[in-house]
């Protein structure tokens, strides 16, 4: 047989790497628990739905007018300028921040947990992250403008590995604080 | 990974904010079976895998308003399986020591006379993947099968890259052997 790179043998067939088939009756147990959580329940106010549906047709075609609009005036204003599509600027920038913009999102959620549990402690690890935010928010509204487009790509990946450390240590500090009410825990319940 | 990154189900994510039962088994649908394939490879064992689908999809949904869209649903999606499925490999090594040695036995010979040779080799490199230790197969399936490169491996399993380095060229280096005594050579 002819030798391969594994790496190009892979990359060839990865669609037949996924021969798995998911439990045909796993939906079935996600539906479960959306409806204990009460998650997606439009379908049981259906029926009033429906009258209102035709009342708020017109209403509906705004909604899908004005966007258009919106989005014609956009492209008209927007037309001459650069493009601000990450991934013209810098594919490699492009994919990085994609890279950190999907871990920060997982450890935000993963961060909400202690929400009730730890509602100050919440409050202020997520106005740590909200400043940052609004940082990064301002660098891709200047982005469009900016005389130095990679510069600020890049300011903005920075941004990122910064918001991705600090949910880091947030949620190792969250760590610990478990760790030691599980000790005080047990310890009580050995005396 | 390509450089294409925008979300085609953009609109579906949406839906599902909006409480529709149909998005979500549309999204359900569409994700599904990569994600279970993903867990599988994590962790190698249907049933664990199965759970893990359940709990990511779960949560997923329930925290769907919190989802920014910064990113693509599906890279969420696969971030969210790969952590849980990380986390219920940490969980089990503690009960079990050692899983590499309960696996010697269990390679499958591939004998069936129906497959064509490209559908044998996949299975055959497949199984191999399979029998290797958890570390190295945890690290090699994100390199190889799941397109990360040992910078992000660093940040998803929280070790250094240059660990990461060296554990994909010593799980690829025993692949490589496995497969050669099996009759299949690759650089």
């Amino acid at each position: 047989m002819m030798k391969e790179r594994l790496e190009s043998f892979v990359r060839n067939n990865k669609k037949e790497f996924d021969q798995f088939e998911p439990p045909a009756d796993l939906w079935n147990r996600i539906e479960k628990q959306l409806d204990e959580k009460k998650i997606g329940m439009q379908n049981e106010i259906g029926v009033k739905k429906e009258r209102v549906v035709r009342v708020s047709f017109l209403l509906k075609m705004a909604a899908t007018v004005i966007p258009l609009l919106f989005a014609g005036l956009w492209f008209y204003q927007y037309q001459f300028k650069q493009s601000t599509d990450l991934s013209s600027i810098d594919p490699g920038l492009a994919k990085q921040q994609v890279h950190y913009a999907t871990l920060i999102e997982v450890k935000r959620t993963e961060l909400k947990r202690i929400e009730k549990e730890e509602p100050q402690l919440y409050q202020e690890f997520s106005s740590e992250i909200k400043k940052m935010d609004e940082s990064y928010q301002k660098l891709k509204n200047d982005l469009p403008a900016s005389p130095n487009q990679e510069e600020t790509v890049k300011a903005m990946i920075r941004n990122l590995q910064i918001q991705t450390e600090l949910l880091n240590q947030q949620l190792q500090i969250i760590q610990q604080i478990n760790q030691v009410k599980k000790e005080q825990k047990n310890e009580t319940q050995n005396i | 990974m390509e450089a294409v990154y925008v979300d085609q189900h953009y609109g579906l994510v949406v839906e599902c904010r909006n409480g529709s039962r149909k998005a979500y088994n549309d999204l359900y649908k569409l994700y599904s079976r990569a994600m279970f394939n993903i867990a599988m490879r994590i962790l190698n064992d249907a049933d664990e895998a199965a759970d893990v689908l359940q709990e990511a999809f779960v949560d997923a949904f329930a925290r769907i308003a919190d989802f920014r869209q910064e990113t693509t649903f599906g890279m969420w999606m696969k971030q969210i399986v790969i952590n849980r499925s990380i986390s219920q490999l940490r969980k089990r090594k503690m009960d079990l020591i050692s899983i590499d040695e309960t696996d010697v036995e269990s390679i499958p010979d591939n004998e069936g006379p129906d497959t064509e040779e490209l559908e044998l080799q996949v299975r055959q490199v497949r199984a191999a993947i399979q029998e290797l230790p958890d570390g190295y197969r945890v690290v090699l399936t994100l390199y190889l099968l799941e397109g990360y490169d040992h910078e992000e491996i660093s940040h998803i399993l929280r070790i250094s890259e240059n660990t990461s380095r060296t554990q994909f060229m010593r799980a690829r280096r025993k692949l490589v052997e496995m497969l050669r005594n099996k009759g299949i050579s690759y650089n």
